[in-house]
Order: structure tokens, then sequence, then C-alpha cells
């Protein structure tokens, strides 16, 4: 029977989960209705079916806090996550720390890669203040900056991802 | 080759795997090189010791925590001299550079650089030691993933090995990770998940597997 292997866009809202998802496959997503605790939630993904009739899901998790039900419902069983932050938010730092409590687990068991949007040279915080917010979390993962509309820096993202559960075995 | 520094440590070192003869000349060597050798190094019989010497083509077990040394027989002063004092260099880095360890787990704990031992990554290296060369990325990656011996992580990240172990002191030396030294590597036999990944990399269009 084929199998379904789910990696995970997460982040705030408008920071370009869809759009980073949707580049990299080049098509557009679709909505899902997942379980929120006991509300259904829709979520938008796209679907990569592989060489075996195996099924890669590209999830984007909803923005907000009000549907981390939802996210531990997709985090149970996904093979690894990508957190998006917007560094045009007025607190980035802050907003990447709710995203790794929350899905410390899922970065414990698997791996996970920090992709800063909309950064410009020079401004603060740095890359390197993001990496001090995953210290202090205890998750030591790679933090670069993206551009999610250009599918080859999306590509770099699941890249270093891969190469950590690579690294891992799996 | 550098003199006898001012600021010369007191160092041990202890002889394995040589027979009386060779033994007796190598020490004798070396307290002929005292004052010209970058530290003061003391023949002992038991551990503690900064390093162990042993003989060229040695395949016995080394004590844990020591830097170690292959010396060729017939002695040369020299070759000897010279090898003292870049262990010399290389205990002054890892002294000032350790981390707290594992040790207190009994699983792992901090060691210098040296064969068998695993480097591991303490935090994602600032932005100004990656700059923008996607090698090191990757490297960090593979060593945030877990830690790896240098030998391993060229192999398997097909990066050439002096580069592997230039960006290794590089991470070490900034305080961002650590030397190891497991009694056996758990990711040693593993294969992990490879069909998956290689078939995500393939329908993907990335390169690989590594």
């Amino acid at each position: 029977m084929n199998q379904e292997h789910r990696i995970l866009f997460t982040g705030t809202i408008g920071v370009g989960k869809s759009t980073a998802v949707s580049s990299l496959l080049g098509a557009p997503l679709v909505s899902e209705a997942v379980d929120g605790n006991g509300v259904p939630v829709a979520v938008d993904h796209g679907d990569v079916v592989l060489d075996n009739g195996d099924r890669l899901r590209l999830y984007g998790t909803p923005g907000q806090r009000r549907f981390e039900p939802t996210w531990r419902a997709l985090a149970d069983g996904a093979m690894g996550l990508v957190v998006l932050v917007d560094h045009a938010r007025p607190a980035p730092l802050a907003d990447l720390a709710i995203y790794l409590e929350n899905f410390l687990d899922l970065i414990a068991r698997t791996g996970c890669v920090i992709g800063v949007g909309r950064m410009h040279a020079g401004n603060e915080p740095g890359l390197d203040a993001f990496a001090d917010v995953a210290a202090r979390h205890g998750v030591v993962c790679p933090v670069v900056a993206v551009d999610v509309r250009d599918r080859a820096q999306v590509l770099s993202l699941v890249d270093l991802l891969l190469v950590q559960l690579e690294s891992r075995g799996g | 080759m550098a003199s006898a520094a001012s600021r010369a440590v007191d160092r041990r070192f202890r002889l394995v795997g040589f027979s009386e003869r060779d033994g007796l000349v190598v020490r004798s060597m070396v307290r002929l090189l005292a004052g010209r050798t970058r530290d003061h190094w003391t023949a002992v019989d038991a551990d503690p010791v900064h390093l162990v010497i042993v003989p060229v083509g040695f395949t016995g077990d080394l004590p844990a925590g020591a830097a170690a040394m292959n010396v060729a027989l017939p002695l040369r002063a020299d070759d000897l001299w010279s090898q003292l004092d870049r262990v010399s260099g290389q205990l002054a880095l890892d002294e000032g550079m350790l981390r707290p360890g594992r040790s207190d787990t009994g699983e792992a704990r901090p060691v210098a650089a040296g064969p068998g031992r695993r480097l591991q990554l303490l935090r994602w290296p600032p932005d100004a030691l990656l700059g923008s060369d996607l090698r090191y990325l990757r490297l960090a990656t593979m060593l945030g993933a877990r830690p790896f011996a240098i030998d391993e992580l060229s192999t398997k990240s097909n990066i050439p090995l002096a580069t592997c172990h230039a960006f290794a002191a590089v991470l070490h030396a900034n305080g961002v990770a650590q030397w190891l030294i497991d009694p056996d590597d758990p990711h040693a036999d593993e294969a992990g998940n490879t069909g998956l990944f290689s078939r995500i990399r393939s329908k993907l269009g990335l390169e690989g597997p590594r």
C-alpha cells in the first residue's frame, strides 16, 4: 500500500507558506479539512507523487495560534518542518519562538529549517539572532534568508531538511 | 619550527607499544629537546597524560582523552621536535575552546581533536563563518543533525577532507562545536530511510543521494 509522507511549512499569516509550496511544485494548492480539536479546519497542501507511488504532501499550516490543535494534528507523523519567519513583522524573534515551542517534539524527532523572509542586508535582527532563539530552545538547525517566491531558494530549504534527515538516518 | 616559548606549559606524556630499548631512546630524545620545544614534556608511566606516543603502525587501543602521536624509528630529532610542537599548539587551542560536554551521562565527553573522535555542533554557526559558501552550509547542517567523524563527514558530504578539517577547526575555535569520543557510534550502521529521501530528491530535481 502506498504511503503518505508529510513536510510542514509553518509561520505567521502572510509569511508565504502557500507561496513557498506553490512555487516549489509549480502548481496551485488544494484545501483539505483537518481536524482541529473537533473542528474541521481548511489546510492548504500540494502533492508530489514519488516513483514508487508514495505521496509527498507539503502542507502550509494555518498561521494563527488558535489553530494550535491543528498544528499538533499535522505534526503527528510528519517527516520534517520548515519554519518561515517574516522579518518585516514587529517581533520576528518572538514569532519564531512561538513556532519552535509548538513544534518542538516534531523538530526533536525529525528535522527543521528556519527560513527568514523579507530580510534585507544590514537589517536587524540578523540571522545570528534567530539562531540564538533556536539555541535557547535547544534547536540546532539551519537558519537562512529566503525569498519564498524563488523556487530555487525554497528547494534549498527542502534540500537542507533532507540533509538533516539523511544524516540522522531517517 | 617554534623555539622554546616563554609561556611553556608542563606536559606529561606516556609511551605505548615501544620495546624497552626504543622507549629509552624516545624518552632520551625528548629530554634532549627540553628548552627547545614549545612546552616542557615529562615522561610518566601512568595516566592522566596529555600525550601518548606510539610507534608508526601501532594498532592497539589508546587511552581516551589524550592526544596521540606516531613516531617513526629510527628517530629523528627534528621530526620529534616538530610533532611535539604541533601537539602543543593543538592542546593550547583545545584547552581554550573546550565546552562542557556530556560526561555526566557517561555517553560522551569533550576531548581534543584526533582519530576516532566526532565533532558535535553546539549551536548554528554565526553567519560570518558560513558566508555564502554552500559547502559550509551543508557541513553545518550535517553536524547539527548529529556528531560526525571528519572522514565520515567528508565521505557523506562529498566535500574534500581538507575542507572538512579546516571547517571543523573554525567551528571549534569559535566555540560552536566540540569534539566527542563515544564508546560506540550509534549511527555507524544506520541505513535509514535513504530510499524515500532519494525518491524525493529525484522528484524535486535535487542532487543526491549524498
